[in-house]
């Protein structure tokens, strides 16, 4: 038939290998962050024991999935869910929408209002890793861009906001 | 307005992404689908204007197949149906997908019905018999050039006129990169075309809350973007807002019979090859002012939806009526000196006053199922004839 192809889309391996690396820095910086800051700390103390939540992107990944070990310390636990009990999943629907959020052009409540995300579990943990999320980002990203990468952002002395962030970069950097 | 006067219905079933980077959400919203190899319909024209690989990239990384029949005509027939129905089937697919406006939905909603069960359902349908079957999912992405019934039950293939809820598009997806830039005239007939059917949903003696309130979002979209968008090409955010227009006017026409405006542009269409939305626009002024002179029917903030709350509440009651009579002549003269060869009357359009007559026993019969007196519709076209704007 005339006017007729069939089309294998390509992949977009750049794009790709952007988002796994930012979800695998977010989610080191997610273990560092609840041992420095009190409030990261204290939306993982609300949540259940050994609860565990991933972040990825459908229908291949990347993803990274934190959770809390059996001691209660939230731990970075790599990019596959396979053989993980995963109480919470958070995926975005296409790596375009992940685009949009790891490069700040949209928040994580921006994408969620934009219907980027889809959540798997239950709502009251999603809202609080999206608090947890917001946190970190005003840690990692200079103001000017974590501005917008987030909902609001928080009015922190500023010592202790720096302080704060050399230890989480300490930490998602170089595991210490 | 405030609360439901009676019982009401209200049907749509359709979800609808609008926005940047929507159509990356086909793979998503396919499988919830349980579809995972979409045939993509549309016209060589847009095919040639790079859509193919707009789709190519919203696919990207999917690890799907898609296949593109780019060669949908202006006057899709059954002949096409059969070839596509062969397609679709000997390469497996489980979907379609429309970019596009008219003849592209109504090939694609032929085309469900004849992948859904057999090719001889569509001519049980058009004889009246109900589908049986289940469709297979259908999505829809709007342009600008568009028929006024994509996102509704109709549909029509040479003789066929096909009528089924079931054919409503299950998604719909307006995204910047596949509404572009169009002809003035195209542009202003959608608008037309959608404006007329969000004022005569408002007037319809079966409105509802629920058609109220999407031909308010039709007629303020319109009412606050066609201009700008005619006036620059760069507007995309403001063809964004005329193709959710396009979408809310359908869907609040969908579900309630269709109107005497309406009906006549598509009667008046067929017979001189103009788009009808522009002779819809050439007729509502007349029809708004047989309206003001009933007073049974008329209502009061007709003017909300065309002028916006703000003019609505700056003006005296007694002028309302009037006003948004003066309002839809004003963004049509502003149109026609948008369009060049914008008609000013329907003499223009090559109709004689002896063809009214005729013109008036097509609304009649046909069109208006007996909503409307005869007489009325005569009063509108011959004023639409005598009336150069």
């Amino acid at each position: 038939m005339n006017n007729f192809r069939e089309i294998t889309p390509g992949n977009k391996p750049l794009k790709r290998a952007y988002v796994a690396l930012m979800l695998w820095f977010v989610g080191r910086a997610i273990e560092a962050a609840a041992r420095v800051d009190g409030a990261v700390k204290a939306e993982f103390g609300g949540l259940p024991p050994e609860f565990t939540f991933s972040l990825g992107v459908m229908p291949q990944g990347p993803t990274m999935i934190v959770g809390k070990d059996a001691q209660g310390l939230v731990r970075y636990r790599g990019w596959n869910p396979e053989g993980q009990k995963i109480d919470l999943k958070m995926k975005i629907k296409n790596l375009e929408g992940a685009i949009l959020m790891f490069t700040f052009q949209e928040s994580t409540a921006v994408a969620t209002a934009r219907n980027r995300l889809i959540v798997d579990g239950e709502v009251p943990a999603a809202c609080a890793i999206v608090r947890v999320l917001d946190i970190v980002e005003v840690y990692l990203l200079p103001k000017l861009i974590a501005k917008l990468a987030v909902k609001r952002y928080p009015d922190w002395p500023f010592g202790e906001k720096i302080l704060n962030r050399i230890r989480i970069y300490a930490g998602a950097v170089l595991g210490l | 307005m405030s609360k439901p006067q009676r019982a009401y219905a209200f049907y749509s079933p359709t979800k609808v992404l609008s926005g940047n980077k929507a159509l990356e959400n086909l793979p998503v919203e396919l499988d919830g689908m349980n579809a995972v190899k979409p045939l993509i319909l549309t016209t060589p024209g847009l095919s040639a204007r790079g859509m193919e690989k707009v789709m190519a990239s919203a696919f990207g990384d999917s690890n799907l197949t898609i296949g593109v029949f780019a060669g949908v005509p202006p006057q899709p027939d059954l002949r096409l149906i059969r070839e596509l129905y062969g397609l679709y089937r000997d390469n497996g697919y489980d979907a379609i997908i429309a970019l596009g406006g008219g003849p592209v939905l109504d090939t694609a909603k032929g085309l469900n019905i004849a992948v859904s069960g057999r090719p001889e359902d569509l001519d049980s349908l058009a004889s009246g018999n109900p589908l049986t079957k289940k469709l297979r999912p259908l999505a829809a992405i709007l342009t600008l050039d568009l028929s006024g019934c994509e996102m509704t039950r109709y549909a029509s293939l040479g003789p066929l006129s096909l009528t089924s809820p079931a054919l409503i598009p299950d998604l719909m997806i307006i995204d910047p990169r596949t509404v572009p830039e169009e002809e003035r005239k195209t542009v202003a007939a959608t608008a037309l075309m959608s404006m007329t059917q969000a004022v005569e949903a408002c007037l319809h003696p079966a409105r509802n809350p629920l058609t109220d309130a999407y031909a308010y979002g039709a007629a303020r979209f319109i009412m606050e973007n066609i201009l700008n968008v005619l006036r620059n090409h760069s507007d995309r955010k403001g063809r964004l807002a005329l193709a959710n227009a396009a979408f809310l006017a359908q869907t609040s026409f969908d579900n309630l019979a269709p109107g005497m405006v309406y009906e006549l542009g598509i009667a008046i269409s067929r017979s001189c090859h103009t788009k009808p939305g522009l002779i819809m626009g050439l007729l509502l002024p007349h029809f708004l002012l047989l309206e003001m002179r009933k007073e049974t029917t008329a209502r009061k903030d007709l003017y909300l939806f065309v002028g916006g709350p703000e003019a609505f509440a700056g003006t005296m009651a007694e002028a309302i009526s009037r006003k948004a009579v003066d309002r839809i002549v004003e963004i049509l003269l502003e149109l026609q000196s948008l369009v060049t060869d914008f008609p000013r009357s329907i003499r223009d359009l090559g109709i004689k006053k002896e063809d009214l007559e005729g013109l008036v026993a097509q609304g009649s019969v046909a069109g208006v199922r007996g909503e409307y007196d005869p007489r009325d519709i005569r009063n509108i076209l011959e004023k639409a004839w005598e009336t150069r704007f």
